[in-house]
């Protein structure tokens, strides 16, 4: 692989742009850190071009490098973080402080809490499922069966609609 | 909301760009940086170590007292032989994250895992015979003149603190290690 290609691969993959500081707000709370971690996936992504093989798609690729530094930063940071499992999670953080904030954005901040609480796996699945990937690509990034992605986002669904409007929830249990 | 609608989610960060590739050949990653910083860290006790146990054994060696010089010159020795070896682990330390996710998680948790295991064989035990040397030349130069049992209750205590110690700091690390084992496990298990 020559610099010129290194390059190019790198300009292909600004489309993904978006869904690497989608990623990294999700991950990481706070701003400033966030945006460092953002710099970080790109800048492995950069290096990592080097290695392009073709062996899977320019997508899969940007994925894996950026949820896999994503993991690497949370790593690091779990120390202080607890997680808890996918069916554990009754009790979030329903965001009320955040009254004065749109909508929208309440709504994205319950999806980061949501985020940030579930192991790295789930996160991974979950961050990937917003962003419309499919089961199979999401089994192909992540390295999971595509069966057990399947009932993972399953559950995520599930854990989404009782956080997100749980009488929605309480309903579809009925 | 309706759970299969993300289009909340896709709308943000909508204008993200790229960094600059000049910005990244500048920029050393998370990765390397904590490299350097414990680097760094290593080779800055490692030099305080050499040096405060290399002066210690000095003076003992120019007052003829060759018993007492050898515990620190073993602790001197300790401290290159760690220092040594953290810096051939990490060197070996390959970075490959376009694996998958769940190889790569695996990867990072297995080292992990190791480095705690390993942290009684090649990090704790080789600073054991000069700790340990250390009050036993003292209780033998105190035993010359008031007898062995005497020396020796003089230096149990410090003896057993450092025992207990190293046992319960290697303790930490091997159950830290096994919680790790679990959650390698627990990845298994849904791959």
């Amino acid at each position: 692989m020559n610099d010129r290609d290194q390059h190019d691969l790198y300009r292909q993959a600004e489309q993904f742009a978006p869904a690497i500081a989608r990623l990294a707000r999700a991950m990481e709370r706070d701003a400033d850190r966030a945006r460092d971690l953002e710099q970080d996936i790109h800048c492995e992504l950069f290096r990592s071009f080097a290695r392009f093989d073709g062996r899977c798609a320019l997508k899969t690729w940007v994925y894996r490098v950026a949820h896999n530094v994503a993991a690497d930063h949370r790593l690091r940071e779990s120390r202080q973080a607890a997680v808890m499992p996918l069916d554990a999670m009754d009790e979030l953080a329903s965001g009320e402080d955040a009254e004065a904030a749109s909508a929208e954005a309440l709504t994205v901040e319950r999806a980061h809490t949501l985020i940030r609480s579930l192991p790295t796996l789930d996160a991974q699945i979950m961050l990937l499922w917003l962003e419309g990937e499919s089961a199979r690509d999401t089994a192909e990034i992540t390295g999971l069966s595509p069966g057990s992605v399947a009932t993972r986002i399953h559950r995520i669904k599930h854990a989404i609609a009782s956080q997100f409007d749980p009488e929605h929830s309480q309903e579809t249990q009925r | 909301m309706n759970p299969n609608d993300t289009s909340f989610w896709t709308r943000q960060e909508s204008d993200a760009s790229f960094s600059a590739p000049a910005d990244c050949e500048a920029r050393g990653t998370a990765f390397e940086r904590k490299i350097r910083r414990r680097n760094t860290l290593e080779l800055v006790a490692a030099a305080f170590v050499v040096l405060a146990f290399g002066a210690t054994a000095g003076i003992f060696a120019a007052a003829g007292d060759w018993s007492l010089a050898i515990a620190p010159v073993l602790i001197v020795l300790a401290a290159l032989f760690v220092v040594t070896k953290l810096f051939r682990d990490g060197s070996i330390e390959t970075r490959r994250p376009e694996d998958s996710c769940v190889g790569h998680l695996r990867r990072q948790l297995v080292r992990q895992r190791d480095l705690l295991r390993g942290v009684p064989k090649w990090y704790l035990a080789p600073f054991l015979p000069g700790m340990i040397g250390f009050y036993l030349a003292f209780a033998a130069k105190d035993a010359e003149t008031v007898g062995w049992i005497p020396a020796l209750e003089a230096i149990w205590f410090n003896l057993a603190t450092i025992v207990v110690l190293f046992v319960g700091i290697a303790w930490l690390n091997l159950h830290a290690a096994r919680k790790l084992d679990r959650e390698i496990g627990a990845l298994d298990v849904a791959a």
